[in-house]
């Protein structure tokens, strides 16, 4: 997924911003499951950086496991996050290849973190559980079916 | 509905009702009650009174909030021979705290050189999103840090072994087991040792505004005006990994030993059982690093001090005053009824709070008690307090942390918006220096609560005294 979004001030109408008090999270739209996936990612590293600013200059290959949907994307963006701290590195292309019950594969792309061109916001701890929420056609608009809510501890 | 029962001049009681097994306690004034209930904190105090081994009661200190499980400012205490262990009782930055220097500078003889003193310490201690790189260490090195703690800074030159003394555990906890991190954790810490990290972690400049206990701010070694250091941090990935993995973990144990929790937050796992056994060994792990963690960073803040003053002809003098915890679980002997007993005392968001005459204090501080240290935001105040009877007796010495939030991060941004809060700081004589400007808007100071309100609730209580006030003078963030 490439949004093509080159303002960061910029949100698109499929994303929300969580608000609570002491956390960060975030909501997102999606007509598909991988699309789900890939805009959440997206959104994670809204909350982390200025987004627009990273290029797709390193891919990574990646894949996850769960029995349930939430964990799925928990552990989705989990390995997002892990990847980030590790290699210093910031993502801004996300590509769900394949979507099974129970695992997801996808190629991600990004570029190792420039401070010189690159706004860090904020780090993220971890991805947790508490107000995980994946819900089908909640109808807010025709295309859109899928929603997904994520809470952040920073 | 809740019911909340006034049983002391700034303690509440919901009683004991359904599968809960002991009272639920909140410390709140009664000016602070609304605030307290208006998230779902107290909910949370009464659901930790539901968990196997409990004693005495589930209890918030006055900086409650709605936390991952545990509410922050929780404190809970479990039978070590049939209680259970949470990872969501400790929290996500396990060992999360703070140290307090001193130096023999006074406000004067800072002044003139502040700006450049808050630069070389910006420059010299990372911090922001993913801070890295004060110091390199290979795995099996990382292995010997979660071992040994403080002790391995202050075994490579970090800091001096006097330091040690007045860090809570001697900066080096027992029980640490390596074999039970993952790899993940370790590669997460491997760069980030000696680093702040970014949020509401800070290193801070001060000077002592006003001193409210005179014999125990002597014992301390402070006196009006001396600059002094506070530090707040705590073990960065390594920890967050270790909760993440750990919360899993425990998520699986709840089922298998049929601990029936009213929220799902709250997996456990009895401390007596492998999964038990292993989070406490690998959390100890995590405890150990950020004391180290801090230990470097304080070593790295007093080289600046001695760079930029070395010239002043003045004494510098930097000591460590004391460094707590507040986001720990630990093993303590506690005196419940009449029975000594041997605990795991959850503390998340509340500090140790030891009376005087503590065989764990250090003999300077035998008389006083130990030192609390509570910082507030970065333009108002932070306190140092000391430790009571009344906290032995009522809540396994502890107090509060810290002021809490008041504002979410997008209102606070959505506050600050069209202001240059780091100018308006300047203008009151605060400088400060952040990574990000986002930070910045997130963390100014109306974001959170007043932390005078805070301590003056658990000096009611009469669970701290005050002992002195720590104005800022500058301030580093991630």
């Amino acid at each position: 997924m490439d949004t093509g979004i080159t303002n960061n001030d910029f949100i698109p109408e499929w994303f929300k911003l969580l608000d609570h008090t002491a956390d960060t999270g975030i909501i997102v739209y999606a007509s598909t499951i991988e699309q789900l996936f890939e805009r959440a990612a997206w959104a994670m590293f809204y909350v982390i950086c200025d987004v627009t600013s990273v290029q797709n200059k390193i891919s990574r290959e990646i894949r996850v496991e769960s029995d349930d949907l939430e964990t799925l994307m928990l552990r989705w963006l989990s390995e997002l996050n892990y990847l980030h701290s590790v290699e210093h590195e910031l993502y801004c292309s996300f590509d769900i290849i394949r979507y099974e019950n129970g695992s997801i594969e996808a190629k991600i792309g990004g570029e190792k973190i420039d401070l010189s061109r690159h706004q860090l916001k904020l780090e993220i701890k971890a991805v947790t559980y508490h107000c995980l929420k994946i819900e089908k056609e909640v109808k807010r608009s025709m295309s859109d079916s899928w929603r997904c809510q994520v809470l952040f501890d920073v | 509905m809740i019911e909340l029962t006034k049983i002391g001049p700034a303690l509440w009681e919901i009683a004991p009702a359904g599968k809960m097994l002991v009272p639920a306690r909140i410390y709140a004034t009664d000016a602070m009650l609304e605030q307290v209930k208006a998230d779902n904190a107290p909910q949370q105090v009464v659901n930790v009174a539901h968990l196997p081994g409990i004693v005495k009661a589930a209890m918030a200190m006055p900086d409650i909030h709605w936390g991952y499980g545990f509410p922050i400012g929780g404190v809970a205490a479990f039978r070590v021979s049939d209680g259970i262990i949470s990872p969501g009782g400790v929290g996500y930055d396990i060992n999360c705290g703070v140290r307090l220097m001193a130096t023999e500078l006074t406000r004067k003889d800072v002044q003139h050189k502040l700006s450049e003193l808050i630069s070389e310490l910006f420059r010299a201690i990372p911090t922001g999103v993913g801070s890295s790189g004060a110091l390199k260490v290979k795995q099996d090195e990382l292995q010997k840090v979660a071992m040994l703690g403080a002790k391995w800074a202050v075994e490579h030159g970090y800091g001096s072994a006097e330091d040690l003394e007045y860090i809570e555990d001697g900066g080096c906890i027992d029980g640490a087991d390596i074999t039970k991190v993952s790899s993940k954790a370790w590669q997460r810490g491997l760069e980030q040792l000696g680093t702040l990290g970014s949020g509401n972690h800070f290193l801070e400049i001060g000077f002592v505004e006003e001193v409210f206990d005179k014999a125990c701010a002597e014992a301390f070694g402070l006196f009006p005006d001396q600059v002094t250091i506070i530090i707040h941090c705590g073990s960065r990935g390594f920890g967050y990994q270790i909760c993440d993995d750990y919360l899993a973990v425990m998520d699986k144990a709840t089922k298998k030993y049929k601990i029936e929790i009213p929220d799902r937050q709250l997996a456990c796992a009895p401390i007596d059982s492998d999964e038990g056994r292993a989070y406490f060994g690998a959390m100890n792990c995590a405890i150990n690093y950020a004391f180290a963690n801090r230990q470097v960073i304080s070593h790295l803040a007093a080289d600046v001090f001695r760079k930029v003053f070395s010239t002043s002809g003045k004494q510098i003098g930097l000591r460590t005053v004391y460094e707590v915890a507040h986001n720990i679980a630990k093993y303590e002997t506690h005196k419940v009824g009449n029975t000594e007993l041997k605990l795991c005392v959850h503390r998340k968001g509340a500090t140790r709070a030891l009376a005087s005459g503590s065989a764990s204090l250090p003999r300077r501080y035998l008389n006083v008690g130990q030192p609390v240290l509570i910082p507030g935001d970065m333009g108002r105040c932070s306190y140092v307090l000391t430790g009571t009877a009344r906290a032995l007796d009522e809540t396994f010495s502890s107090c509060c942390h810290g002021a809490g939030r008041a504002m979410s991060r997008n209102k606070a941004k959505t506050v600050a918006r069209g202001r240059d809060i780091t100018k308006e700081l300047a203008s009151r004589g605060i400088i400060v220096r952040g990574q990000s400007r986002a930070t910045m808007e997130e963390e100014l100071p109306e974001a959170y609560k007043d932390v005078s309100t805070v301590v003056d609730a658990c000096e009611l209580a009469g669970i701290a005294k005050k002992v002195v006030r720590l104005k800022p003078l500058g301030c580093i963030k991630g």
